[in-house]
């Protein structure tokens, strides 16, 4: 009997191995195609942000204050090819300090952002630290003197 | 029985090697050598744009640009730029004090005597306009001429300028700069200022500031060794009704 056995269970055992074998090898390849689709994906993702942190470029242009000192206003220009997003944080010599969050600015614009100081404000002969802060970690920054 | 068992067995591996074998080799040509394809090529892009970049900041660095104000005969202001730099440039913003003008004047290389306005500005006793502008690549320059001032019915300018730019070939040059004026013997040229320049590169550039001597016609001479290589007369200052900056190019 387990001759017999014996005889028929080549043919079927390699039916079975290689049933099996394109069968993991095909869930493999799948699980590969994905994965490599992802991995490039997310490559090519950080890749392009990379870029954008790398050719991201604004300047402070201007800045002024109300004739009351209340309000500080800083001019910045983005002259670089990809649109940002800016935080202001201004710190006076005196202690005294004020921020505004969020302003977007497109490329190849400007935009005019006003700090508040209403309560505390600035005098004459202040001396300003304005530093621009992209949300991509680039930084602008300039002394103004009120 | 023996014998047959062990070739049975020899079959079945080589066929599971095969496909194992073709499966390796799908794998890497349809997932792993295209994904690193694809992963060079975004690194390609990145050092372009790394390249693309410095040669941005490098022309940011090397664009100059000056510029004076002056008051036109409706006392609105005018801007008049001069490209310093090999290369064009394009002025985006005019700021007079608080006011942001846009614009879009493309400057040539070395291009001067650009007009730019004129600015409707409001004539208050002692008003001051301070004049910027803003050149496509980010750069801010300041007036050459400083601070205009609008005071007893007047237009007063902080300085009044003839800038001498010498291109020609060379690297020593003297600069003199006369006034026709009458010392006490007649209208003759006057010298008032001297100046020794070198030019190493690009141009040599020497202001002369002429505040202290007022309105007039003023000459300069441009000396290479003792070789007259430049003689421009008829630099006419006429403040407020000219331009308080004039422009010399040997």
């Amino acid at each position: 009997m387990l001759g017999i056995r014996r005889a028929l269970s080549p043919v079927i055992a390699t039916i079975i191995i290689s049933a099996a074998v394109m069968a993991i090898g095909g869930g493999l390849w799948a699980y590969a195609q994905g994965a490599s689709t992802v991995i490039a994906n997310d490559y090519i993702n950080g890749t392009l942000s990379l870029v954008d942190e790398i050719t991201e470029r604004f300047v402070v242009e201007w800045v002024s204050n109300s004739v009351n000192g209340e309000t500080l206003t800083i001019w910045v220009y983005n002259y670089g090819a990809v649109d940002i997003t800016v935080d202001v944080y201004v710190d006076v010599d005196d202690g005294n300090y004020g921020t505004t969050f969020d302003t977007e600015i497109v490329a190849g614009s400007y935009a005019s952002i006003e700090v508040s100081f209403v309560g505390d404000p600035l005098e004459t002969g202040d001396e300003v630290s304005i530093k621009v802060y992209s949300w991509r970690q680039n930084s602008a920054y300039q002394t103004y003197y009120v | 029985m023996h014998t047959k068992h062990t070739m049975c067995r020899r079959k079945k591996r080589g066929m599971s090697s095969i496909l194992g074998t073709l499966i390796f080799v799908g794998i890497l040509f349809t997932a792993v050598i295209p994904m690193f394809l694809v992963m060079n090529e975004a690194d390609i892009i990145l050092e372009q744009e790394k390249r693309e970049i410095a040669c941005f900041d490098e022309e940011k660095a090397r664009e100059d640009m000056s510029f004076y104000v002056y008051p036109d005969a409706s006392d609105d202001l005018v801007v008049v730029v001069q490209n310093k730099c090999p290369m064009g440039a394009k002025v985006v913003r005019v700021w007079i004090n608080d006011d942001p003008n846009s614009v879009s004047t493309v400057l040539d290389p070395m291009e001067g005597g650009v007009e730019i306005g004129p600015y409707d500005v409001v004539l208050e006793e002692g008003a001051i306009f301070n004049c910027r502008i803003t050149s496509e690549r980010g750069n801010v320059f300041d007036s050459s001429s400083g601070d205009l001032e609008y005071s007893g019915g007047m237009w007063v300018v902080e300085t009044k300028l003839i800038n001498v730019v010498i291109s020609a070939g060379g690297v020593v040059f003297k600069v003199y700069l006369y006034k026709w004026e009458d010392p006490g013997g007649g209208l003759q040229w006057v010298e008032k200022d001297y100046a020794q320049v070198w030019k190493i590169g690009g141009s040599a550039f020497k202001p002369f500031e002429v505040s202290l001597w007022g309105n007039g016609e003023y000459r300069v001479v441009v000396k290479r060794g003792s070789n007259i290589i430049h003689d421009e007369d008829g630099l006419i200052m006429e403040w407020p009704d000219g331009p308080s900056t004039l422009w010399v190019y040997a």
